[in-house]
C-alpha cells in the first residue's frame, strides 16, 4: 500500500511515495523518467551523490507500478526528520543556499539544471545540507533564464538579506507563506542605505520592478531573450553574482552573542556535573531511534542524547542559540550516528498543519514521534512565560508517549521568580505538589534527583499513555 | 568610458547574429537589413512552450532580470529584448489601430 507524500503534487513529473516499509519511493513520469535516464550517466550526479550533496537515489524495481500513472519508480535514501525552512536558522538557510548554487554551477558544466529553485528542495541530515528533489534536474536548454530564479529569491535570498540587513526574522514570513517574500515585498522593507548594499539594487529593486512591469508578458518574453541571444554564460554569471551576494551576508548578532551563551545560566558547577550524570544514566538505558530536546539551548543536553540515539532533534525558540549549535556542529567531524538536528521551534506556537488542505507541511509530531524528550530547564518558560497551564504542558507531553527527562524549576529559583515577577497575575497551578501530582497521573517515575540548589529537581519517567 | 561602452553595444549588435531587429521610423517598421536568419514565429513558440513552461509561473520580470544580471553580454541581450519587444508591441494590431 503506498501513501502518498501530501507536500509533493506541484509537479506532475513525478510524486513522492511510501511504502508499507516506510521507504521512500518517487513515481516519475515519462518525461522525467527520459530526464532521469539522462542524469543517471552524468559524472557530475553521480558526484553530487558521493559526496552527500544530493539524496541517496537508485532505481526501484520491486513494485508494481501503474504504467498509466508513472513510467519509473526511485528509491530514495530516507532523511531522519524532515524540517523545513521556517525552522531553520540563518546559517542554515544560507548553506541551503549556497548548495543549490553549487549544483547549479558545477551542473552547468554538464549541460545539467534545476527546473525549480525553492528551499523546501532541501533538508538537513544533522548539519549537512542534501537536496532531495531529484526529479528537479533536467537537462539544460542553452538559451533559457533559469525559471527557478524567482523562487529562489523569494524562499532563500530575501528571506536571508531581512535577517542580514535589516535584523528581521524570516521565520514568520516563511511560515505566513511558503511561497515566500515577494520582491516587491522585500523592496518595501529596505532603507535607503539598502539601496547600496550588495545585492540589492539588482535582486530586490530591479526585480520588484521588472515584476510590477504591466508591458513584460510571459510567453513574448520567453520568446524574445530566446532570440535575443540569452546564453549558458549569462546563468554561470547570474549564479556567481548570486553565490558571492549569500556568502557575504551576515547575521550581526550571530557574531556579538556569540560568547555569552554558555555563561547564561544559574547552575552551580557542582549542580550541573550530576544534572549532566543523570541525564546520560537515562539516556544509556536503551538505544533510542528519535530523540527531541526541547529548549536545547547550547545543545549540551542533545549531544548527551546523541550519545545513545540514532538521531536526535534540537528545538529551541531562541534562534541564536540555533544558530550557534548549528555553526558548532557544523565545524564538527561528520558524526557516525547520533547525528543532531537543531531546529527554530517555539513550543507555545507550534507549526500546524500548512498549505494546501492544511497538509503540506506536517506538525512536529506528524514527521515524526520521538521515543525520549529531554525537557531540562523549560518547563517555567511555558506555564510561567507563556501562560499554559501546567497540567496540559504534561498532558501534551504524555501525549507524545515517549520516555521523558523532566527538569522542574520551583517557584523559589531565580530564574522562576524573575520570570513570575513580570506576570501581573500569578500562577496557582505552579507549584511542586501540583507538577508532581501531574507527573504521577500521566507518567510512570522511575528515577529523580533533587540538585543541591534546593529549587531543581530531575525526573525520568515514561508516559502511561500507550503507543 | 561610457561613450566606449556605448560603441562596444553598438559594435556587437551590429556583429552580433541578431535574429530578428527592428529599425523604428516614425510609425513605419522597416526589417533590419543585415538580419542573416528568419525564425518562423510559431516553430520559436512550439519550441518555447516546450522548453520554458515550468510548472509553476517563473514570473517574466525574474527572466528578463537573468539577461541583466549576466554580464555585459547579458546587457546586450536585454537591450536587442527591448528592441525586439518594443518592435512586437507597435507590429501588434491593437497598436496598428490605435495608430490609425
Amino acid at each position: 500500500m503506498l501513501s502518498p507524500e501530501p507536500g509533493s503534487f506541484r509537479d506532475r513529473d513525478g510524486r513522492v511515495f511510501y511504502d508499507d516499509h516506510g521507504r521512500v519511493l518517487r513515481g516519475l513520469s515519462a518525461n522525467a523518467w527520459r530526464q532521469w535516464q539522462t542524469l543517471q550517466k552524468s559524472i557530475g550526479f553521480s558526484r553530487f551523490m558521493a559526496e552527500g550533496r544530493v539524496i541517496g537515489t537508485e532505481p526501484f524495481n520491486d513494485i508494481r507500478v501503474d504504467d498509466t500513472a508513472w513510467a519509473g519508480v526511485l528509491l530514495h535514501e530516507r532523511i531522519p526528520f524532515v524540517s523545513y525552512p521556517f525552522e531553520w536558522s540563518f546559517g542554515m538557510l544560507k548553506d541551503a543556499a549556497l548548495l543549490h548554487l553549487n549544483l547549479l554551477t558545477e551542473g552547468l558544466a554538464e549541460n545539467l539544471t534545476l527546473k525549480d529553485g525553492t528551499a523546501y528542495n532541501v533538508q538537513f541530515r544533522g548539519a549537512r545540507p542534501v537536496f532531495i528533489d531529484v526529479a528537479s534536474f533536467e537537462s539544460l536548454v542553452a538559451d533559457r533564464p533559469w525559471s527557478g530564479y524567482r523562487q529562489f529569491c523569494q524562499t532563500m535570498l530575501y528571506p536571508l538579506i531581512l535577517q542580514a540587513y535589516k535584523n528581521v526574522p524570516f521565520h514568520p514570513w516563511l511560515r505566513g507563506r511558503l511561497d515566500g517574500i515577494t520582491p516587491q515585498e522585500c523592496w518595501n522593507l529596505m532603507s535607503f542605505r539598502d539601496f547600496f548594499r550588495r545585492g540589492v539594487r539588482s535582486h530586490v529593486w530591479l526585480h520588484a520592478w521588472l515584476q510590477g512591469s504591466k508591458s513584460i508578458e510571459q510567453n513574448h518574453t520567453a520568446q524574445s531573450l530566446g532570440q535575443s541571444g540569452f546564453q549558458k554564460e549569462m546563468l554561470a554569471a547570474n549564479f556567481q553574482n548570486l553565490t558571492r551576494v549569500i556568502s557575504g551576508l551576515e547575521w550581526a548578532d550571530a557574531r556579538s552573542n556569540w560568547s555569552d551563551y554558555d555563561q547564561n545560566h544559574s547552575y552551580t558547577a557542582e549542580d550541573r556535573q550530576h544534572k549532566e550524570a543523570f541525564v546520560r544514566r537515562c539516556v544509556a538505558t536503551q538505544a533510542w531511534t528519535l530523540s527531541w530536546d526541547i529548549g536545547c539551548n547550547t545543545g549540551t543536553f542533545s549531544r548527551i542524547a546523541a550519545e545513545n540515539s540514532q538521531q536526535v532533534v534540537a528545538l529551541d525558540a531562541d534562534h541564536l542559540c540555533i544558530e550557534r549549535l548549528y555553526q558548532s556542529l557544523k565545524s564538527e567531524p561528520l558524526r557516525q550516528g547520533g547525528e543532531i538536528l537543531p531546529l527554530v521551534s517555539n513550543l507555545a506556537d507550534q507549526v500546524a498543519g500548512l498549505g494546501w488542505r492544511g497538509r503540506e507541511r506536517s506538525s512536529l509530531t506528524q514527521r515524526g514521534q520521538p521515543d525520549l524528550v529531554l525537557s531540562l530547564a523549560l518547563i517555567h518558560h511555558l506555564v510561567i512565560g507563556c501562560g499554559i497551564p501546567l497540567a496540559e504542558w504534561l498532558e501534551w507531553l504524555a501525549d507524545l508517549r515517549s520516555h521523558l527527562v523532566i527538569e522542574f524549576v520551583t517557584p523559589e529559583d531565580p530564574m522562576a521568580s524573575q520570570l513570575l515577577r513580570r506576570r501581573s497575575g500569578d500562577c496557582p497551578d505552579y507549584t511542586v505538589a501540583n507538577f508532581e501530582s501531574e507527573l504521577h497521573r500521566l507518567f510512570e517515575v522511575t528515577d529523580s534527583l533533587p540538585l543541591s540548589s534546593g529549587t531543581r529537581t530531575l525526573y525520568f519517567a515514561h508516559s502511561r499513555v500507550s503507543r | 568610458m561610457i561613450a566606449a561602452y556605448i560603441s562596444f553595444c553598438v559594435q556587437e549588435i551590429c556583429r552580433f547574429e541578431v535574429q530578428r531587429a527592428f529599425f523604428i521610423s516614425g510609425a513605419r517598421m522597416i526589417q533590419w537589413p543585415r538580419c542573416s536568419k528568419r525564425v518562423n514565429v510559431s516553430e520559436v513558440a512550439i519550441m518555447d512552450s516546450f522548453s520554458l513552461l515550468a510548472y509553476f509561473d517563473p514570473g517574466s520580470g525574474s527572466l528578463v532580470l537573468q539577461a541583466i544580471v549576466g554580464g555585459s553580454a547579458g546587457m546586450l541581450v536585454f537591450c536587442r529584448y527591448l528592441i525586439s519587444n518594443f518592435g512586437h508591441r507597435l507590429r501588434s494590431p491593437r497598436v496598428a489601430e490605435r495608430a490609425e
